[in-house]
């Protein structure tokens, strides 16, 4: 594996802004693809890595680069322990990192960072020395899937709704649909993390790991067919639903399957991996290291939180009290107005109850997913 | 006030309540999906196909006994017993797992 350079023997790192090897002393740059590899032969197959642990989550964190610093990518705990080095299969292909560590940094900042519910702290960590690149292993693959869904939803007729049912089962041919290849990604955030253009893939080549973290698929065949049958099912059932004339549609009951085609295809694909501790619980925001897309929930000022919806509330009991009031007076026009006020209100917070609920239940399992214990935790929630 | 005028009073508050609760919730949950939440637009599968669903089955306002129709005749699963070449990564994992 070459990773140094040949004009001062400086050590090489991948940068994504020139798609480049550059070399750390001297500023020499290379291309991945005109190194020449003098063990070519015996790296067809497997490649050199350097596996640490880390004693605090037990994750695996491999680099091919042994100056990378190295703490836990994972849950930030900064002392990971020097294991082996292990040969590990060579991936098929590789998307390169694209954003670079600055890019993704500002990407997050941009984001997050002008508004007022985040706290100071996690503002003042988000800077690039705190991001760490790691090429996580996705599965690329062809399938065949079907799906038999027995779905209801509502019909006005008149002043009233009417419940129908509706079957449905269809078929459909995917390409080049990514599945994470890790256990310790949990598919709701690999999900998220899409899309992944392959038309930036190059053929795997280990000097692209050069100033980065990689990790190895640790998932078996099942478990690559079961996570498959899961992904399509979300998208599918996305657009059955649509197909249903009707409102408030929902699927009550659902079988679905998919068949993986020969050949999936190994890829490495870019993350940039922001880990933090807030409070005393790891949080890890992901960036898509080609296409800049923010996966993940910050902690937000609670107490804030809480005064700005104390404080919303009763000014709405406030005013709703006040125009009911208004309404009460007798003979004028601002009777009237103060009444349709309260009935527009009460309609309206009876209708938002559940959207609200619902959403606020949601942003808080997406927190906890970000929290990356939860994300050890969590179990993959796959069917086949 | 007689009985009757104090329950309506309380049922007003009740629902003034329960309403401002209700915008109080959808505002919340509007500032933490704006200001803390992000990457919540999942992929769509027009990314990954280019027919779309080819339906095989599609009844509208059916009678829920139907249910049991559409599963008896498309509830198998029916790539059961396809084999394919599997790469040895994956072999390799299941082998480490004891699958194999």
């Amino acid at each position: 594996m070459a990773v140094i350079c040949r004009s001062c023997a400086g050590r090489l790192v991948f940068n994504p802004a020139s798609q480049a090897l550059e070399c750390v002393k001297c500023g020499n740059s290379y291309r991945p693809e005109d190194i020449e590899d003098e063990n070519a032969e015996l790296h067809s197959k497997y490649y050199d890595t350097h596996v640490y642990i880390c004693p605090q989550c037990g994750a695996e964190v491999i680099t091919s680069d042994t100056e990378v610093s190295t703490f836990c990518v994972y849950c930030g705990n900064p002392a990971v322990v020097f294991d082996r080095v292990a040969k590990q299969y060579r991936p098929d292909g590789i998307v390169p990192f694209k954003i670079t560590r600055e890019e993704a940094a500002g990407v997050i900042r941009k984001r997050f960072m002008n508004n007022p519910i985040i706290p100071k702290e996690v503002k003042a960590r988000c800077v690039p020395e705190n991001l760490r690149g790691i090429y996580v292993p996705y599965w690329v693959v062809n399938a065949e899937f079907r799906e038999a869904d027995f779905l209801k939803g509502e019909v006005k007729r008149g002043k009233s709704s009417v419940t129908y049912y509706y079957t449905r089962a269809g078929e459909v041919r995917l390409r080049n649909l990514p599945i994470d290849g890790s256990e310790i990604l949990s598919d709701d955030v690999s999900f998220r993390l899409e899309p992944f253009y392959l038309e930036d893939a190059r053929t795997f080549d280990e000097d692209y790991l050069n100033g980065f973290y990689s990790n190895t698929s640790d998932i078996t065949y099942s478990d690559l067919r079961a996570a498959a049958s899961e992904h399509c099912h979300r998208m599918y059932a996305e657009e059955v639903v649509k197909s249903v004339k009707a409102n408030n549609v929902k699927i009550a009951d659902s079988l679905y399957w998919a068949d993986i085609q020969d050949d999936p295809v190994y890829m490495m694909m870019p993350v940039w991996f922001f880990t933090f501790r807030h409070e005393e619980k790891p949080y890890t925001i992901l960036v898509n290291g080609q296409t800049g897309r923010v996966v993940g929930t910050m902690p937000w000022k609670t107490k804030s939180v809480w005064a700005f919806a104390i404080s919303l509330f009763v000014l709405l009991l406030g005013l709703i009290g006040f125009a009911m009031w208004a309404a009460l007076g007798r003979g004028n026009d601002l009777a009237s107005v103060a009444m349709y006020i309260v009935i527009a209100m009460l309609a309206g917070g009876f209708a938002l109850t559940a959207t609200g609920f619902n959403g606020i239940r949601r942003v808080m399992n997406n927190l906890k997913l970000t929290q990356s214990e939860s994300m050890f935790r969590y179990v993959k929630r796959r069917q086949g | 006030m007689p009985g009757s005028a104090y329950l309506m009073f309380a049922v007003y508050i009740a629902m003034f309540v329960l309403s401002a609760v209700g915008i109080t919730a959808f505002v919340v949950y509007k500032v933490l999906d704006k200001f803390a939440d992000f990457g919540d637009t999942p992929p769509k599968l027009r990314d990954y196909t280019a027919g779309g669903i080819d339906y095989i089955r599609s009844h509208d306002r059916v009678p829920p006994s139907d249910k049991y129709h559409l599963f008896a005749d498309y509830g198998v699963n029916p790539y059961e017993g396809r084999r394919h070449s599997v790469p040895e990564q994956l072999v390799k994992n299941s082998r480490d797992e004891g699958e194999m």
